[in-house]
């Protein structure tokens, strides 16, 4: 071993993963002055490879992909939540409405006329209800660009 | 107030990141980014070669990793895992620009590498170390440019980010003899073109 120079993997293993190299090897680059110089201009290259500076942007990359992605749903789970508030309190009026009047609108329902009239008025209502949500989210939709 | 509540997110674990991300809060993922940005940076940059390519590919990235965070099992470290989408995401941009990722004649050049180290080695007055010299490291950055694309990464992500050969063989996906064998080849390789070009430079 003294006479023959360790492999170019056995010179490497030393360097960078002693843990695997044989104990003969270790042994002989140890004394080895050529094999030590070989040990240590891989070391000097891990180094500069280490030392070499990082890539720079020239750009916000953060930006560039923040941009991209839906906008945060703090703005979106809020809207959703509001539509239901609306849905709720429409409906809870006319529970109220309904309990309220309830001798009246029976006595309304019993006649054919104010069936019929009853029949207008609440597709009114569900077509007002409908225009109201659509104004709603055609807003939130213009926040929504608008937000950077 | 900005900075401290940046720094605040900073402490936040991967999962809680992940988390905060997925009930919404897509500004959090610029933390992401930052945490990450080097192993990406660093990986894209020694695959691939044009600048304005490697622009659009870092953000597919970090787009894919948005839109597969639901997917990740922290089997990994995040940065491992986007790291794995990095790789993956450069070498289909290699296949489809037909960019062969390893130089097969590589191998062809041992016999020249002989010569190249035994003169070297016989060469007493110019020790070998000399090579690696700062005045020097315009030379060393441009030979290891001339390295194949998987070369390149596999010595960033081993020298430069230091990352273990697990960490490496989870983003490659290559078995980790097969990493250690290309490191030791990228090691060796560069190596024998920087003393090659020594001999060129001194003629």
């Amino acid at each position: 071993m003294k006479d023959i120079h360790a492999s170019d993997i056995d010179i490497q293993k030393f360097a960078f993963d002693q843990q695997e190299c044989q104990p003969e090897v270790i042994k002989h680059i140890l004394s080895c002055e050529e094999c030590n110089e070989r040990v240590q201009s891989y070391l000097a290259l891990s180094s500069f490879i280490k030392d070499q500076a990082e890539p720079t942007l020239d750009y916000n990359l953060s930006h560039l992909v923040l941009g991209q992605l839906p906008s945060t749903k703090e703005a979106e789970t809020s809207y959703p939540y509001l539509i239901n508030f609306i849905m709720l309190a429409i409906v809870s009026c006319l529970a109220l409405v309904l309990f309220l009047f309830r001798g009246t609108i029976g006595y309304l329902l019993s006649s054919t006329q104010a069936y019929q009239n009853y029949f207008i008025i609440s597709i009114i209502a569900f077509i007002s209800t409908a225009l109201v949500l659509d104004q709603f989210r055609a807003f939130y939709q213009k926040v929504n660009l608008l937000t950077p | 107030m900005q900075l401290l509540d940046f720094m605040i997110r900073e402490e936040l674990t991967d999962k809680e990141l992940i988390n905060k991300i997925l009930e919404g809060d897509t500004r959090i993922f610029e933390i992401v980014i930052s945490k990450t940005q080097h192993l990406v940076l660093s990986i894209v940059y020694k695959m691939i070669k044009n600048p304005e390519d490697r622009k659009d590919i870092t953000q597919e990235v970090y787009l894919k990793a948005y839109n597969k965070l639901a997917s990740f099992k922290f089997n990994a470290k995040l940065s491992t895992w986007i790291g794995t989408i990095t790789y993956n995401t450069c070498l289909n941009y290699l296949a489809r620009k037909k960019i062969p990722i390893l130089n097969v004649t590589d191998e062809e050049e041992n016999e020249s590498w002989e010569l190249i180290e035994r003169q070297f080695l016989m060469d007493k007055s110019q020790p070998e170390i000399n090579l690696f010299k700062k005045e020097r490291s315009k030379i060393i950055s441009s030979e290891i440019d001339k390295l194949s694309p998987l070369y390149k990464t596999i010595l960033s992500l081993y020298h430069k980010q230091e990352l273990s050969y697990k960490e490496i063989t989870t983003i490659t996906g290559l078995p980790e003899g097969t990493v250690k064998s290309y490191l030791y080849r990228a090691r060796k390789q560069l190596r024998m073109n920087l003393l090659a070009s020594y001999k060129k430079e001194d003629l």
